[in-house]
């Protein structure tokens, strides 16, 4: 099982995690969030993801996963992990995203073949569905 | 024929269905049957459009679906069917169709309704055309995904009501 840890602005990736699993049902274990506020100092972003990254350690590969390149919720991630090259740090969390990384989650040999999944639904996701539309209606 | 799943749900085709109950009974092919959903062409684009690439979909007036999913020729794909509510279940079985098992997925709240699941709520009609489809020894559960708990609609209905 492919540990996921979502860290976000605001409580968007708790939200988004409640809805995934409405969707695809309950995740027991191994998904956490993290959601950061202005209120928040650096120092203590840091501390919480810290906190999240070591509830994983020992428990199998992970996933992290933010809301947009550039943000703190990246930049705070890609330092922290500068060791962990094996880990992948995917941007752009989408609703079909996480659907995607909860059905395979449990399946997917390795955490590089669950964030290849993992990108390309979130990718598909986004999308001009009148475009999509146009031509089969 | 190779009914893996009837489900009631009356948004038919949603995420619930094309990332929960799709891939965990390896569906083939999808036949939703409902009389407004086959004649809305919009709709059946948006349905076409949420269905995985390998998947089949038709969406067919119950009685024609019935004829799809029954008789010599029919394919032996691994089929979900979807109707919206109960009423069109026991449609599809007096059209013919057969299923020893009907899942209870989606029907939200309406006035009037009576509560039995998380997004599970009957109408007096629902409930008479559930008795009916129980009747002909169709087992009933409640169930929005597979990884919840099923409920058992019936003893609910009954106790509740």
């Amino acid at each position: 099982m492919i540990n996921i840890i979502i860290i976000t602005h605001g409580e968007f990736g708790a939200y988004l995690v409640e809805a995934a699993e409405g969707i695809v049902g309950p995740q027991d274990g191994g998904v956490l969030c993290v959601g950061i506020s202005a209120r928040m100092s650096v120092v203590e972003v840091r501390g919480r993801l810290s906190e999240a990254l070591e509830r994983v350690r020992g428990k199998g590969e992970m996933i992290v996963v933010t809301d947009m390149p550039g943000g703190t919720p990246a930049n705070v991630a890609i330092p922290l992990l500068k060791d962990r090259p094996e880990v992948p740090v995917i941007s752009g969390v989408n609703l079909y995203m996480l659907v995607t990384a909860f059905n395979y989650r449990k399946t997917a040999a390795t955490a590089s073949e669950l964030a290849e999944k993992m990108l390309s639904a979130g990718q598909r996701a986004v999308s001009n569905i009148r475009v999509l539309l146009a031509g089969r209606a | 024929m190779a009914v893996v799943l009837v489900r009631i749900d009356d948004r038919l085709i949603h995420g619930q269905v094309v990332e929960g109950w799709v891939p965990v009974f390896r569906v083939q092919r999808i036949v939703v049957a409902s009389e407004p959903a086959a004649a809305d062409p919009t709709y059946r684009a948006l349905m076409a459009l949420s269905v995985p690439e390998e998947v089949a979909l038709e969406v067919l007036p119950v009685a024609q679906a019935a004829k799809a999913l029954e008789g010599p020729g029919v394919a032996a794909d691994r089929t979900l069917v979807l109707v919206a509510g109960p009423q069109e279940a026991l449609a599809l079985l007096d059209a013919g169709a057969r299923f020893d098992s009907l899942n209870v997925g989606g029907l939200h709240y309406a006035a009037g309704t009576l509560q039995i699941g998380k997004a599970i709520f009957l109408s007096d009609e629902d409930m008479r055309a559930l008795d009916s489809i129980a009747a002909r020894g169709v087992r009933i559960e409640g169930r929005a995904v597979p990884g919840d708990t099923p409920v058992d609609v019936l003893s609910l209905m009954r106790t509740k009501a």
